[in-house]
């Protein structure tokens, strides 16, 4: 069958279990980002704000579902974006909602913070050199596509469907060509910037065994990372030149391995938890540890601001991974550096 | 096998200034011996980081912790920790200061319902410790 017609949907559905596993994924004393008793999970008011909760995803996920369903018996796509902008926004207020209802449950984290006094934290994973290696692809790719130039079809392909063959192409220009590997190596380069800053976030827990599950949970983060700066390289190095001076199609295998590679990511992450915290029992302490953030600061539970935190990065409240604080003001150069990349990858197109 | 991390505990929940916390903390841990000459004390943005406070608050316990001798700052290499003597006299201004503020504190105590016979303890079981 046609990927292009079962993968939307599937995707669709992947999201709204993601969404619906999140509220178990976070620390346990995280609840809706608002810092919680870890024994307020099992109260009648916890359950009734998640049964809410879940009701409200279960509709967005039908709708977007429909959507994309629908989108495929009348042979358009042009209706994908609504149902995967719907299947963002809806359970955004879904969140947003939970978050009200759980703030006046919110209890005082403890002010005993552990602070790791090494100088050196742990290395990038492979070191500089495995980060850089994606780029040297890129330079390989480039000086392949300079040497083969009057072999590249004048069509040129820039974008893929979901069963891995070209369906968009641009004119053979230099500006084309090299403008691919460009956005390619400046979307790597935004790779390593986020696990450098991944590397310098902070520690909530240093000592035992929530430091060790919550360094490991960093590191997974840092490799997963380092694979998608690899996949980046490959899309935007390699596909191009497979599909155009290689013969061969690579465009479906290409498909499988970066949804084997989501899946995995994400069965790994929600195997460790927010933290690591999945990977040891819950405290039994009655005041909650927190995450060193202040509730008030988390708007609609997943955008931080604070500009008295010197954190660039810190532990999402509602997610797996990291997040900006968008009150620091690096964060005002971060950001619109990593979305200029994919903006621009849209105007090139 | 990642080194094992060197882990200060601080509590910022108290009335004082935060600086003079982490420089209470850091000192505690100077005088009892847990950190050691040689050793490099975090870059003072990732303390504050960890700490989730202004650079401002741990650069100044870093000064103040310098001026006592106790450490010796780099710019954004950390904090070199250094074999520091004690003087063999304090002081007057020193001792002075430390009866005022010993006073102050046995008041503060008394203040807020400790007992003389607990706070007695509580000093003797201190003093028997610096003595051993």
């Amino acid at each position: 069958m046609n990927p292009n017609f079962w993968l939307p949907p599937l995707l669709i559905l992947l999201l709204g279990f993601l969404w619906f596993r999140m509220p178990h994924l976070t620390r346990p004393d995280i609840f809706f980002a608002i810092t919680v008793k870890p024994s307020f999970r099992k109260t009648p008011e916890a359950i009734d704000i998640l049964r809410k909760y879940n009701v409200q995803i279960f509709v967005h996920t039908a709708i977007a579902f429909a959507v994309v369903v629908a989108c495929n018996f009348l042979h358009t796509e042009k209706l994908y974006a609504l149902a995967f902008g719907w299947q963002v926004a809806g359970p955004m207020l879904a969140l947003k909602s939970a978050n009200g209802r759980t703030r006046p449950f919110a209890a005082e984290p403890s002010r005993e913070f552990e602070v790791d006094l090494s100088p050196n934290r742990e290395p990038l994973p492979g070191g500089m050199v495995a980060f850089a290696i994606p780029f040297a692809i890129l330079a390989a790719s480039a000086a392949i596509l300079y040497l083969n130039w009057e072999q590249i079809p004048q069509n040129y392909p820039i974008h893929w469907g979901f069963d891995g063959k070209p369906n968009r192409w641009v004119e053979r220009t230099p500006r084309n060509v090299y403008g691919f590997l460009v956005i390619g190596a400046l979307t790597c380069l935004s790779m390593v910037v986020m696990a450098s800053v991944t590397l310098r976030s902070r520690r909530i827990s240093v000592s035992g065994e929530q430091g060790h599950n919550e360094r490991q949970f960093r590191r997974l983060n840092l490799w997963t990372l380092l694979a998608a700066e690899y996949l980046v390289a490959f899309a935007s190095g390699g596909l191009p030149i497979l599909t155009t001076l290689g013969g061969s199609m690579a465009g479906p295998q290409f498909t499988v391995l970066t949804l084997g590679f989501a899946v995995v990511t994400v069965a790994l992450l929600i195997r460790q938890g927010q933290g690591g915290s999945r990977l040891s029992p819950v405290s039994s302490s009655p005041r909650p540890a927190g995450d060193r953030t202040p509730d008030g600061c988390w708007k609609w539970g997943l955008f931080y601001v604070n500009p008295d935190d010197p954190a660039l990065f810190v532990e999402k409240r509602f997610g797996l991974g990291y997040t900006v604080n968008l009150g620091n003001p690096w964060s005002w150069v971060l950001v619109p550096a990593i979305l200029a990349v994919p903006l621009g990858a849209i105007l090139l197109r | 096998m990642p080194p094992t991390p060197h882990i200060l505990r601080i509590a910022l929940n108290g009335d004082a200034p935060v600086y003079r916390q982490i420089v209470d903390a850091l000192r505690h841990a100077l005088v009892a011996g847990d950190i050691e000459p040689g050793h490099i004390l975090p870059p003072v943005r990732q303390l504050a980081v960890d700490l989730g406070v202004h650079f401002n608050t741990v650069a100044e316990a870093y000064r103040i912790l310098a001026a006592e001798g106790w450490l010796d700052l780099r710019r954004r290499r950390g904090a070199l920790v250094l074999s520091r003597k004690s003087p063999a006299h304090p002081d007057a201004t020193v001792s002075s200061a430390f009866s005022r503020r010993l006073r102050e504190l046995i008041a503060e105590l008394r203040a807020s319902g400790m007992s003389p016979t607990r706070i007695a303890r509580e000093l003797r079981s201190l003093a028997e410790g610096l003595e051993k």
